[in-house]
Order: structure tokens, then C-alpha cells, then sequence
């Protein structure tokens, strides 16, 4: 038995090299591309690749945890401004330099994940679901209300001066994005994300084979978390100025998940790809038709739904156009 | 004594609303297993229908209001016949995306029509002396006609057939097939009953408050609230849970801040999925 099962695997092994090759090819070569763009293309171009990077780590970072486990986070938006507003207050307020300030970004995010996510993680499916919804709009809320005026100028919002260049800016984004692929390229090759995976199939078979999913779902969540927190802090530095209807604006939890649901959820491209499409789709469309990008935006929810509920990565994996590789 | 009466009638005249709307939600959830996220647009929709033909066509606000329940019931037909109907028996995640999408398109095709002006159906306006507090005539025809609805409900759920046949598919679906129970029009009765009860608190609110096509959005997340608090799929919990939440927002306006009066919302949401899942009259498991 052994003996077959090497015959059959060396053939595949020599394939794998090349295939391997071909993929650390594309990807450098990617990689490169991405790294000269600010010094060639024009400020248009790089604000547009910011954005779509800035999608990219908020759709791999919520796959991180929502694409792994099956637990759907629409509450992303929360961290996001969390992480906006610990970066705004400790630039802006306390007048630190900005790399502290995406340490406290880092640190909030991931304190408030933990804290947030022991209670959260007991309940399942849609109630989950309904329940970070409620997260959010609980922060939303608080950020804009009276009690924290003296630490978030309420709904006044606030005005942060970084000095970092536009393309400083872009290489940081672009440093998050890859740190956040390579943590779900761990995830997918290690023990670790295929328990997860198994949580997201059947949570209670995972328990039985003695997973700990209460713990592995909670370090996934603050992951996830501490990912949209430092994503919300470089949207911060972006933008310049914040207040409660920006950073926690809804479309922050809805268009990384729709990204998300698009590329397949536990897909390591298809969050990439959805990003890419949808920030470009999005820059097209809201140019032309300012009202109506939402219902576009639905009806390309509703579309998926009904019939890509896969997403695109698996959709092209069963028809054979791409390897059937759970790395991709 | 005064303050007290003040309090519990203000908290009735805001929570009957919200029973209305929320007794929808818990029964399309407890029919179809479908979370609908696009009932708060029902709810704005109603509203403006309403709207439309009082300002525009020169309907009686009530005659407005039977009008606007009534094509909203035929909305929710539509809905279910078209969307719904094909997420029935899917994961409840997918129908949560599935009706999110549909509530976008019905929020940009509103600004869209209705711009984002904010509008209301100007009825019953003159004061009336309650106790020595004074309050709009309109909100009192609103707690009759809240109670009324509610009565009316629990007596279609629990003695007429149709009723007793949306709560046995609720039950158990296959149970009620055995029984002879045609579960597909049970669903396409209790998404357009659901959906007229959306309309039918759209036109209220459209009277008391204003409408604008956000109006939803901010609704939805205090729906939920209350469909959990009720216990997910049960309408009775439901139209309890929507006037214990009424009452907890006036509260909060009164003695805190009305910024706040969302913020309960969530807390008390937050709260109920922590201690008790099922809510307060549902029997699942929560999703535990």
C-alpha cells in the first residue's frame, strides 16, 4: 500500500514543482509591480490601488475568521472605526507619532475582540450574526453620544495630521495586506486552519474530536479583529479626518463580506479577487450613477445568493479551469 | 403617579409600533426560517405608499393606511414568490445575506423616488389632556389601533384555520404536510400577512414620526431586538417584546439622553442572546 501510493505521488511531486514555480513567479512578479507602482502611475491610480488594498485586507481579514469558521461577522465595520478612533485619539489627542498610534489601533482592536468575543462566540448561526450586528451599531452609537465627547469630540468628528505621504500610506496598506495573506496562507496550510475549517462543517463533530473550538474560534476572532482594526487606523491616516457616520458606516461590514461571499468564504484568492473586481466595479459605477451604486451593490448580493453561493474560486474548481488546490 | 402614567402611555404609543412591525418579522422567521433584513424597508415602504396616496391621490390618512397594508400584502406575496421562497430550507445565514440585498435595493430605489426629504402624514394633530399631560390625538387612535391589530392576530393565530394551519407549519413543517397542510401558500399567507403588518406600522409611523428612506435601517437592528427578546418566530413574544422595548427607550430618552435610546436597543439585545437565546417565549435552542 505504501509502495503504490508512493509511485502515484512522485509523478504529481515533479508537476507540483512547476506548478509551484509558476505560482512564486506570478506572484513576485505581482509583488514588483505593485511595489514600483507609486513612483510611475499618477495619484489617481495610487489613491484607487489604496482602496483596493484596503478591501483586500478587510475581506482577507474577515476571512480570517468568518471564511474559516462559518460564523458570519456583519459587524466588521465596528472594528474598523475602533481601530480609526484609537489611532485619531493618540495622534491627535495625545499627540503621539503615528507608529504608536497603529500600536494602540492594534492593541484596542485586539483587547475588545477578546473581551467582546467571549460572551459572543456561546451563540450560533444568525444569532451570532444579529449580535455583532449589534456590536457595531452599539459603537457607533457610544463614539457619537455625549459620554465620550472629552476623548472623541462626539459626533464633531476629528482631524488627524500624520504627515505621511500618499505613497508612505500605500506602502503601509500594502504591508498590511500582505501580512494578512500570509497569515491566511498559515491558516490554510496548518493544523490549526484545517480545525477551523472543521468548526465552519460541523462544530459539533469538531468538539467531539477533541478541537478546543471555543478557544481556536476566539484566537481566530481577534485575529480577524485586530486585522480590521489596523485597517481602520491606515483609513484614518488616509482620510485625515473621521467621525462616527465614516469609519462606522455600514458599508464596511457589507462590502468585505460581499467581496468575501464572491471569492468563496476559506478561499485564499478569492477575497483578492473580489476586492479587485468589486473596488474597480464600484469606482466605474459610483462615477456614473452616484445614487444608485447601493442597489447595485444589492442586487450583485441578492445575484450571489441565489446563484454562486459558492463563490467564484470553488465555482471555477468544479469545472476544471482551476486546480483543485485548497491553497488557492 | 402622573409621571409614572406619562411614561407607561408614551412607552405604549412607541412599543405598539414596534409590535406591529416586529409580529411580521417573527412571522415570516417562524414560517419560512427566513431572517428577514429587509423588513425595515416593508416598513418604509408602507409608509410612503401611504404617503403618496394621501398627498398625492387625496386619501383619508386611515383610508391611506388600508390601502398601503393592502399593497403591501400583495408586496409580500411578490417577495416570497420571486426571492424567498428559493433560500426556504437553506442555511438561515443565506437568507440573512440574501433579504440585506434586497433591503439595499429598496433603500437606494427610495432616495432615488422619494428623495431624502423627510415626510409625514399630518393627522390628528390637536392635543388631548390625559392625566393632565397633554398628548397628540393621533397617538391614541395609534395604541387602539396597535391593540386592535395585536387582538386580531392572536385571534387569527389561534382559532381560525388558516392560523392554527401557519402555526403548525411553523411548528413542524413536515408534520403539517402529513396533515394535508399546503406549507408553500402557508408561506406565501404569512409573507404577505407579515408584510402588511409592516406596511400597516410604516403608515403609523409615517403619522406620528417622520419617514425618510434610511427610516429602516435605523428600525431593523431595534426589530431584531425585539424578535429576539420574544424568542425568534414567536409572534405573541413578539408583540410583548416590542412594548417592553418601547418602554425601555422611553426611559432611556427620558432619564439619559435620546441618543441613547438605540443604544438599549442593542444592550438589551446583546443581553437576551447572552442569558437566554431562546428569548423570553421561544422554545429552540437559540442556536446553541
Amino acid at each position: 500500500m505504501k509502495l503504490a501510493q508512493k509511485d502515484q505521488t512522485a509523478p504529481k511531486a515533479a508537476v507540483n514543482v512547476q506548478a509551484m514555480a509558476a505560482v512564486g513567479l506570478a506572484a513576485a512578479t505581482t509583488l514588483a509591480l505593485l511595489a514600483v507602482l507609486p513612483l510611475v502611475a499618477s495619484p489617481y491610480v495610487v489613491n484607487l490601488a489604496f482602496r483596493v488594498l484596503l478591501f483586500a485586507t478587510l475581506a482577507l481579514g474577515l476571512n480570517v475568521f468568518t471564511g474559516l469558521t462559518g460564523y458570519v461577522n456583519f459587524g466588521y465595520s465596528g472594528l474598523l472605526g475602533l481601530g480609526a478612533y484609537a489611532f485619531a485619539i493618540s495622534v491627535a489627542k495625545y499627540q503621539q507619532p503615528w507608529p504608536a498610534g497603529l500600536l494602540a489601533a492594534g492593541v484596542a482592536s485586539a483587547l475588545f475582540s477578546l473581551l467582546i468575543g467571549l460572551p459572543l462566540l456561546r451563540v450560533r448561526g444568525v444569532y451570532f450574526a444579529i449580535a455583532t450586528l449589534g456590536v457595531a451599531g452599539a459603537l457607533r452609537v457610544l463614539t457619537a453620544s455625549e459620554y465620550l465627547q472629552d476623548l472623541t469630540n462626539a459626533a464633531g468628528g476629528i482631524l488627524i495630521l500624520t504627515g505621511v505621504s500618499l505613497n508612505g500610506q500605500y506602502y503601509l496598506m500594502l504591508g498590511l495586506c500582505l501580512v494578512s495573506l500570509a497569515v491566511m496562507l498559515g491558516l490554510l496550510s496548518s493544523k490549526f486552519g484545517l480545525q477551523l475549517l472543521a468548526i465552519r462543517e460541523d462544530e459539533l463533530a469538531a468538539e467531539v474530536l477533541g478541537i478546543p473550538t471555543g478557544l481556536w474560534k476566539l484566537l481566530a476572532f481577534v485575529a480577524s479583529g485586530t486585522i480590521g482594526g489596523l485597517a481602520g487606523a491606515l483609513l484614518a491616516m488616509y482620510l485625515t479626518y473621521i467621525d462616527p457616520s465614516i469609519v462606522y458606516d455600514v458599508t464596511y461590514s457589507l462590502r468585505p463580506l460581499v467581496m468575501l461571499l464572491f471569492g468563496g468564504f476559506g478561499t485564499l484568492l478569492g477575497p483578492l479577487l473580489g476586492a479587485v473586481f468589486f473596488t474597480i466595479v464600484s469606482e466605474l459605477i459610483w462615477s456614473r450613477f452616484l445614487t444608485y451604486h447601493l442597489l447595485i451593490f444589492g442586487v450583485v448580493l441578492v445575484a450571489l445568493v441565489l446563484l454562486m453561493p459558492e463563490g467564484v474560486i470553488l465555482w471555477l474548481q468544479r469545472r476544471g479551469v482551476l486546480p483543485r488546490s485548497r491553497l488557492l | 403617579m402622573a409621571e409614572a402614567t406619562e411614561i407607561l402611555l408614551r412607552s405604549l404609543f412607541l412599543g405598539v409600533i414596534y409590535a406591529v412591525a416586529a409580529a411580521g418579522l417573527a412571522l415570516i422567521f417562524g414560517v419560512m426560517r427566513v431572517v428577514n433584513a429587509a423588513h425595515g424597508e416593508l416598513v418604509m415602504l408602507g409608509g410612503y405608499i401611504a404617503y403618496l396616496l394621501w398627498s398625492g391621490a387625496g386619501f383619508h390618512p386611515l383610508l391611506a393606511m388600508a390601502a398601503a397594508t393592502l399593497i403591501m400584502a400583495g408586496f409580500g406575496v411578490l417577495l416570497q414568490r420571486l426571492v424567498l421562497e428559493r433560500v426556504v430550507g437553506k442555511p438561515e445565514m443565506s437568507s440573512l445575506l440574501l433579504t440585506f440585498g434586497v433591503s439595499l435595493i429598496l433603500v437606494d430605489l427610495a432616495r432615488g423616488l422619494f428623495t431624502t426629504t423627510l415626510r409625514s402624514i399630518v393627522y390628528l394633530q390637536e392635543p388631548v389632556t390625559v392625566l393632565g399631560v397633554s398628548y397628540a390625538r393621533n397617538n391614541l387612535i395609534t395604541l387602539v389601533l396597535g391593540l386592535g391589530v395585536g387582538a386580531g392576530l392572536f385571534a387569527f393565530l389561534n382559532y381560525h384555520p388558516l392560523g392554527k394551519a401557519v402555526r403548525a407549519a411553523a411548528q413542524n413543517e413536515e408534520l403539517a404536510l402529513a396533515c394535508g397542510i399546503d406549507c408553500r401558500l402557508v408561506r406565501v399567507i404569512s409573507s404577505g400577512l407579515g408584510a402588511a403588518l409592516a406596511g400597516l406600522a410604516g403608515t403609523v409611523w409615517a403619522i406620528n414620526y417622520s419617514l425618510f428612506p434610511g427610516v429602516g435601517q435605523n428600525l431593523i437592528i431595534t426589530l431584531f431586538a425585539i424578535v429576539v427578546l420574544g424568542g425568534m418566530g414567536s409572534v405573541g413574544g413578539a408583540f410583548l417584546g416590542g412594548i417592553v422595548l418601547g418602554l425601555a427607550q422611553v426611559v432611556t430618552a427620558r432619564y439619559l439622553t435620546t441618543q441613547l435610546s438605540l443604544f438599549t436597543a442593542f444592550v438589551l439585545l446583546l443581553g437576551i442572546l447572552l442569558i437566554r437565546p431562546q428569548g423570553l417565549f421561544g422554545t429552540g435552542a437559540g442556536g446553541r
